[in-house]
């Protein structure tokens, strides 16, 4: 009996202390609601991480086999049709002047084997390629260079590249500019592998070893009019109704699924690039800080000169509206001495405004000519 | 609708605001309500109540985050009406579990000390919170603030469960040790 109640006690007083215990972290809980509201924002924003791209094995997998389909596939299709072995060479189509750039090699063909670049061959020469754009939003692409295509030929027409605006770093996909070759009806150039050339130099997008055929998807890109771009929501205001001298509209996509919008103009070798998102978390660089983003405190190659700790700013700073001026433009457009490349300034930089949307610029042109430009957007 | 229009449909007195804060933090709100009450009835009446606390304190008061003033509104409610039902009376609830883990915070009481106010405890807590690495107080307020369960926490920051609990298990001894140096008793 005694013992049973001693049990009984003991029980009682545990009970007790887990009572008053769970009261004291009741009190804790509850002083809690006074916490600091940016540390309770800060747990809220942040999202989930993104996988290791070594977890994607699946995905990289089924690419790999669609790139090798597609090889294979493509080099069939030249044995089938009795090529001169240059799987590269558009000769056949030398009358317009056809060009086509391919990655792959031609080993084991017969022919010459360029394994980037075949032009063909023209008796007079013609018109350039201008530059190929392939941009990325996210800074995973480049700036839009020249492209290693030349389209001579009698007829005059050039070889005009198509941009090719791809949100993170996905295939950019060759397609006709629609202000390609204005006065010559054939000179064209062809982005990709992925297209063949006609007989009348069009292309066929459909053409064995597309994309699609592939199966590589597409990017879902739409492509759109300057109006159209000018009329998207909520971004119209955000565009530039003007641009540097001599610059005309050369494209403008829309991503559905990544709600981003791009607009290139391009005027010869020089390109501008504008995108657009909307954003919820960005960091904003300090404007009083011009180590962070100032280029012309260092010297090139920066990946020597800047420090580590601003690296990732210094690449691609985002300026908050209110902070932004001329003077931020002139520090972020520098010349450089490319051999082969216009010596207009050229730059990168970001705008975050008020209302949460991101306005990526790349490209060319003096500092009173961005400025001009930024400055005319309708805001 | 943007944070300030909201809360200019307060200030107007416009009873929209009320329609409009729910449609922006409805389910917010619920969420918060839902993880301490685990009851769809009890969740539904402290939203409810939150819109009518906020409709009575907006004006004077206007909040910088709107989202975090109903949140923590809801939060006291749901704290309140979670008490008043339980008596802490043991249930099955993820709350019971998270309060078991946090009394593991506190500290042994000695009988010279006062027992700290709740202004002084939030205060302290703050600072505390200050001092953690961004991910651990991340995780911490997740659990203890949001009362969320432990895969919750993993899938929303795409951690292992494993490296959650070790987290919040080293925050709550650093807790412990911190209110221990301040002389907190609870």
């Amino acid at each position: 009996m005694g013992e049973a109640l001693d049990e009984c006690m003991e029980e009682g007083d545990s009970e007790m202390s887990q009572n008053r215990n769970h009261e004291s972290a009741l009190k804790i809980m509850e002083s809690l609601s006074g916490v600091d509201t940016m540390l309770l924002e800060r747990s809220e924003a942040v999202r989930r991480r993104k996988k290791p791209l070594w977890q994607y094995g699946r995905a990289w997998a089924a690419v790999v086999c669609a790139a090798v389909v597609g090889i294979l596939t493509w080099r069939n299709y030249h044995f089938m049709n009795g090529t001169d072995g240059n799987a590269f060479s558009s000769s056949r189509n030398s009358e317009v002047g056809a060009v086509q750039i391919s990655s792959t090699s031609s080993d084991g063909i017969e022919g010459e084997g360029e394994d980037v670049l075949s032009s063909a061959p023209a008796d007079n020469a013609g018109g350039w390629g201008d530059g190929s754009l392939s941009a990325a939003p996210n800074g995973a692409g480049g700036q839009g260079g020249s492209s290693p295509s030349a389209a001579p030929n009698g007829a005059g027409g050039q070889g005009e590249s198509s941009p090719s605006a791809a949100p993170n770093g996905a295939v950019g996909q060759g397609e006709n500019s629609p202000s390609a070759a204005p006065e010559g009806k054939e000179g064209q150039e062809v982005g990709s592998s992925s297209a063949a050339s006609n007989e009348d130099g069009s292309q066929d997008r459909h053409a064995i070893g597309s994309q699609e055929d592939c199966g590589v998807p597409l990017n879902p890109a739409e492509k759109l009019t300057e109006a159209e771009a000018r009329s998207k929501e909520p971004f119209h205001e955000y565009i530039p109704s003007r641009v540097p001298e001599g610059y005309g509209f050369e494209a403008a996509y829309w991503y559905e699924e990544s709600g981003q919008l791009s607009i290139s103009w391009s005027r010869g070798l020089d390109a501008i690039q504008v995108f657009m998102e909307r954003t919820e978390d960005c960091h904003i660089v300090d404007i009083n800080a011009p180590e962070r983003y100032d280029e012309r405190l260092y010297e090139v190659p920066y990946g020597e000169s800047v420090p580590e700790e601003y690296r990732e700013d210094f690449e691609n700073p985002v300026f908050a509206w209110e902070d932004f001026s001329r003077e931020v433009i002139e520090s972020r457009m520098r010349s450089y001495e490319d051999s082969g490349d216009t010596d207009t300034p050229r730059g990168n930089f970001s705008i975050l405004f008020p209302d949460g949307i991101l306005l990526r610029f790349r490209g060319r042109g003096t500092t009173e000519q961005i400025w001009d430009m930024i400055q005319s957007l309708g805001l | 609708m943007k944070d300030t229009e909201i809360l200019d449909l307060y200030w107007a007195r416009e009873e929209q605001a009320i329609s409009e804060t729910e449609k922006a933090y409805g389910s917010y709100c619920y969420s918060i309500a839902w993880h301490i009450l685990y009851s769809k009835e009890d969740s539904d009446e402290c939203v409810n109540d939150t819109w009518l606390r906020a409709w009575n304190a907006i004006p004077p008061k206007r909040p910088d985050r709107l989202a975090v003033f109903l949140g923590t509104i809801t939060r006291n409610l749901s704290l309140d009406r979670w008490k008043g039902k339980h008596t802490m009376k043991r249930g099955n609830e993820e709350m019971f579990l998270a309060l078991d883990e946090l009394a593991e915070c506190v500290p042994d009481g000695h009988n010279t000390e006062a027992v700290v106010e709740a202004t002084e405890l939030e205060y302290m807590l703050n600072q505390f919170l200050h001092t953690l690495p961004e991910r651990d107080c991340n995780i911490f307020l997740r659990r203890y603030w949001y009362v969320e369960e432990y895969s919750e926490i993993a899938k929303r920051y795409g951690m292992k469960l494993n490296t959650v609990k070790t987290s919040l298990f080293r925050t709550r001894a650093k807790l412990r040790g911190f209110l221990e140096k301040e002389g907190v008793v609870l």
